[in-house]
């Protein structure tokens, strides 16, 4: 109750912040650091959805990611499909594919998933190098046309400035992130977490995981590809390296810091692991091994992220002064 | 088809398939006893590589001289892999962020050590070609063979035929019912991990001088041995050093009607459609977890 | 204690630059280079970098432009797209550039071109070689603000292919690539011009960057029995294969996009792969007097050879500062305007014009491998 309390305050705080941020910082720079931040936050929240609801870790959303971005180029560039079905569609494609290698996957073990998902993500790699007569090679599809949106009686608006494009990723990862929101505070999102926590326990009282675990997947596929899809269209162009390991490293970290199964926590993380390296502008090489050193430390010290802190401090304080019992990790 | 090329290209496959499996079966190894997939297994084996040139080049004590080197390394190494993982609390997703963490960690110290440059590492004595009748290799490849496959019987022996590697054995059979007779089950399982990580950082030091050294050449041997055990059967080291062996084979072997490209795909595809159909891999244990 | 020490230095530092500003009358010409600074690419883009701060050092040297001196702007796009967009944009709004060389990576350069569109800003394309951006690219290719001075994959294979057929006695010629852009653009660019030119293409492989092994490739290779072997590959994978193709006792010579001075010292001592002829955008060892200062220069500074990207990124701040000379103002579209009318003398000794699609093209360097000895046989115009 009161999370989601805290969640809902903090949700609409981030969406103020957001935009604020356009008026105070109108530069095409600055507004291209918020698209990208909206689309970290889209995919970070993805992330967390299968690992932080679900329990499973996946390599495999920047896959649904790449998948997506492809899907709705392919579409509008070969088909003349219009971007929102293509953009769509290519949520819908990443959705079914999630399902299906997490059925192969999950019947063995979590494990697998982990595996096949890091697997899902080179071949799609792959494809996107080798299949060129879909996917053009390694170059990719330059040239993305820019989205539009048509009311009737009113003149088209063309999404092809820095300005219009911020309006319409924020406008799609809110919404995005609403649907998340709602599957996890509905029946089904109890449920998951209910298994996550204790799977033993719920399979004894008669819960399949597997249902629960497919949607996550599923939806967090969905998410992932609708917004790969707008984040390409910004850039007017799709190549293979969109499904470059550097964005799994990088959405791993903003789940851990801002704790698995935390809605906002993770938001915040996004924004701010978007926003920080920008400012430091610190080498990729560096950077990684930061990242490197980031994760061991949040494994192994902070597994339910930064918001964790303050309450293991105060839990360590109690603990200690009732003899040195050493307390277990989530 | 020329049937001294296919036997040639038999020949290779059997020397990659022996290098797979020498990489794969560590990583089998680690899993069988932990539960644990080691994400870092393929910048352990980078390490190996870079490690051997940083000895036998940059300082000079010639290439059979690093081999101590590196062994010594690996065993630091496969300590701190151990240290690491060894509290997870059964997550194995914990473990897996942590040995990701690692692999982050070494690679970007080594490109920051040692530059993205690719080195070269000699190995006089093995300079030259190898003949057996119509098929020739290189000798430093067959080397490589004779090293790899020593190494895994080695294993082989060491786990079946010692006190030690019984233990280990019982262990990852059954932790509990190892510690009901009495086996430090600590014990076998640090030494279990320390010499899967061994044996990817001698599997770096073997293929130095075949190959060019530079810190981003883990990655391709990583997925591939993730497949050799995911179809081998998770944990089991004979499924993984069969699996590795077919594997070297038919990627040669498809090489002759088929794209290197397509061959890489097919492995993909095969691990999926194993998952389908038989989700214990070809060797493996009945499901787990 | 410490900040004590620092303090000084940076008024110091900051006095120095303003007199060296006032120095030459003016606020600084601020020109943005967007590449991969650190990344898997990095280690290639370090020479281009290296060429264009010399070329901007020497420039300011000489009185910079309109009196004024030019100040690089360097922003790391990691050979990714959407950082490329990131730091032109950043390049553009925040450091003020009023042109842009870069992108380095094709793909990069491509997804930046749509943004100095719509910022209004030139942009020289000086590495990347993906024959697609000529297409966008210019008044025909509705982008005219893109500008590119290197030599497209298509123009190199043409100018090798055709002094190939014309020159030596190799009728079958097998390929290898590594299956990115590069790769595959060169094999289809070499396949065409040889079609045209009646060589047959005994075998083409493909293979994934970072490939470790490549024992079934070479012995494929080696038995479809051609005349010579052209490659199509960067880096790591171009040692890594020409240190397995010499442990196989490969003979047959190679070509394509090939660098002899990549082999080590050793290796062309040994006489491997002798023979061979590759061609390349620009060696060292033209013998021209603006690349012979150029060369000695270059050498002497940062103590290694000029490549390819050193030399074109060092032509495209000299083309830039002579554009802003004739435009006579520090105003983008009066650069892009100058730029478009350039008549510039390269170091391989040709006159540099822009054609309709913006694009360059100057000579393609023809080089032989042989009796130990690498020289210069052709500057094919491509």
């Amino acid at each position: 109750m009161q999370d989601s309390l805290v969640s809902a305050w903090g949700g609409a705080a981030l969406l103020l912040i957001a935009i604020v941020f356009s008026f105070v910082f109108p530069s095409p720079y600055a507004l291209g650091i918020g698209i990208t931040a909206a689309t970290f936050a889209v995919l970070a929240t993805s992330l967390n959805l299968v690992f932080g609801y679900g329990g499973l870790l996946s390599f495999a959303q920047v896959g649904f990611f790449g998948l997506g971005a492809y899907t709705a180029a392919i579409l509008v560039v070969d088909t003349g499909w219009s971007f929102w079905p293509a953009a769509l569609a290519g949520g819908v494609l990443a959705a079914l594919l999630g399902v299906f290698i997490g059925f192969a996957s999950l019947r063995l073990s979590r494990i697998a998933f982990v595996i096949v998902s890091l697997a899902m993500t080179l071949i799609l790699h792959l494809l996107a190098k080798d299949l060129a007569f879909l996917t053009r090679g390694p170059a990719g599809l330059p040239g993305l046309p820019a989205p539009t949106v048509s009311i009737p009686g009113l003149s088209p608006v063309e999404f092809d400035t820095p300005r219009t494009y911020y309006w319409l990723s924020l406008t799609v990862s809110v919404a995005l992130l609403l649907l998340v929101r709602w599957v996890i505070g509905s029946g089904a999102g109890r449920m998951m977490m209910a298994i996550r926590l204790d799977e033993p326990l719920a399979k004894a009282q008669g819960i399949d995981p597997l249902p629960y675990r497919l949607l996550a997947i599923g939806l967090s596929a969905f998410i992932a590809g609708v917004i790969g899809a707008v984040h390409v269209f910004n850039l007017t162009i799709v190549d293979p390296s969109i499904f470059d390991m550097y964005y799994t490293e990088a959405i791993l970290i903003m789940v851990l810091l801002g704790g698995p199964g935390s809605f906002v926590g993770v938001l915040a993380a996004a924004l701010i692991f978007t926003v920080l390296p920008e400012l430091l502008r610190i080498s990729v090489d560096a950077r990684s091994l930061i990242y490197g050193l980031l994760l061991i430390a949040l494994a192994l010290f902070l597994p339910n992220g930064i918001a964790e802190l303050p309450r293991r401090i105060a839990r360590r304080a109690r603990v200690s002064s009732d003899g040195d019992r050493r307390e277990a990790d989530g | 088809m020329d049937p001294i090329l296919l036997l040639q290209q038999l020949a290779n496959g059997l020397v990659m398939g022996s290098i797979y499996a020498m990489i794969a079966v560590g990583l089998a190894l680690i899993f069988g006893v932990l539960d644990i997939v080691n994400f870092a297994h393929g910048e352990l084996y980078m390490i190996g590589a870079m490690a051997t040139w940083f000895v036998a080049e940059r300082i000079g004590l010639g290439y059979l001289q690093s081999i101590p080197v590196t062994t010594l390394i690996g065993l630091v190494l496969g300590y701190a892999v151990y240290r690491l993982v060894r509290d997870t609390g059964g997550s194995i997703e914990r473990a897996i962020i942590l040995t990701t963490g690692l692999a982050m960690v070494l690679q970007s110290s080594a490109m920051l050590l040692w530059s993205a440059t690719p080195r070269e590492v000699h190995f006089p004595a093995a300079t030259g070609l190898f003949e057996l009748g119509p098929v020739v290799m290189p000798r430093v490849r067959a080397i490589a063979f004779v090293a790899a496959a020593g190494c895994i019987a080695l294993l082989y022996v060491f786990l079946h035929h010692t006190h030690l590697g019984r233990t280990i054995r019982a262990v990852a059979q059954n932790p509990r019912a190892a510690a009901m007779v009495g086996i430090n089950a600590h014990a076998a399982i640090r030494l279990a991990v320390i010499t899967g990580v061994v044996l990817a950082v001698l599997a770096g030091t073997l293929l130095a001088p075949m190959y060019a050294v530079h810190p981003v050449m883990g990655l391709g041997f990583l997925v591939k041995a993730f497949a050799i055990v995911i179809i081998g059967g998770m944990g089991s080291l004979l499924g993984a050093a069969v699996v590795a062996i077919g594997l070297g084979s038919f990627e040669s072997l498809s090489s002759l009607w088929l794209s290197a490209v397509a061959a890489e795909a097919i492995t993909f595809v095969l691990m999926i459609a194993i998952l389908l159909v038989r989700p214990q891999g070809l060797f493996g244990r009945s499901a787990r977890l | 204690m410490k900040s004590k020490g620092f303090l000084p230095l940076a008024a110091a530092t900051v006095s120095l630059l303003c007199t060296l500003g006032w120095a030459q009358g003016g606020a600084p010409v601020v020109v943005g280079l967007t590449n991969p600074v650190t990344g898997a690419a990095a280690s290639f883009a370090l020479p281009e970098r290296q060429g264009v701060e010399m070329a901007v050092e020497e420039v300011n040297q000489a009185g910079g432009v309109l009196g004024r001196p030019i100040r690089l702007a360097v922003a790391d796009n990691r050979c990714n797209p959407t950082e490329g967009v990131q730091t032109v944009n950043r390049l553009i709004n925040e450091e003020k550039a009023v042109v842009i060389i870069g992108a380095f990576c094709s793909s990069v350069s491509l997804a930046v071109m749509p943004v100095v569109k719509r910022s209004e800003i030139p942009f020289v394309i000086d590495v990347s070689t993906a024959p697609s951006i000529t297409g966008l690219s210019g008044r025909k290719g509705n982008n005219a603000w893109a500008f590119r001075i290197s030599v497209s994959d298509d123009g190199m294979a043409k100018a090798l292919v055709e002094h190939l057929a014309a020159r030596t006695s190799w009728r079958r010629i097998a390929i290898i690539a590594e299956d990115t852009d590069y790769g595959r653009g060169g094999t289809r660019a070499f396949s065409e011009h040889a079609k045209r030119l009646g060589v047959t293409i005994a075998a083409t492989e493909t293979f994934t960057q970072a490939t470790p092994d490549f024992t079934s490739l070479i012995t494929k290779l080696v038995s479809a029995k051609p005349d010579a072997i052209a490659v199509y590959m960067l880096g790591a994978d171009m040692a890594n294969f020409m240190k397995q193709y010499e442990a196989w006792g490969g003979k047959i010579p190679i070509t394509g996009r090939f660098d002899p001075a990549l082999l080590s010292p050793e290796q062309i001592k040994r006489g491997f792969v002798d023979g061979s002829i590759g061609v390349l955008p620009y060696s060292p060892e033209v013998d021209t007097p603006a690349n012979r200062r150029f060369a000695g220069d270059y050498r002497k500074r940062f103590n290694a050879e000029p490549m390819f990207q050193s030399a074109y990124g060092y032509e495209a701040v000299y083309m830039i500062a002579d554009a802003i000379k004739r435009a006579g103002k520090v105003d983008a579209a009066a650069i892009r305007d100058a730029l478009e009318k350039s008549r510039y003398q390269s170091m391989l000794g040709v006159e540099l014009q822009f054609d309709e699609h913006n694009q360059a093209h100057n000579n393609a360097v023809i080089l032989l491998l042989k009796d130990g000895k690498i020289s210069i046989v052709a500057l094919q115009r491509t």
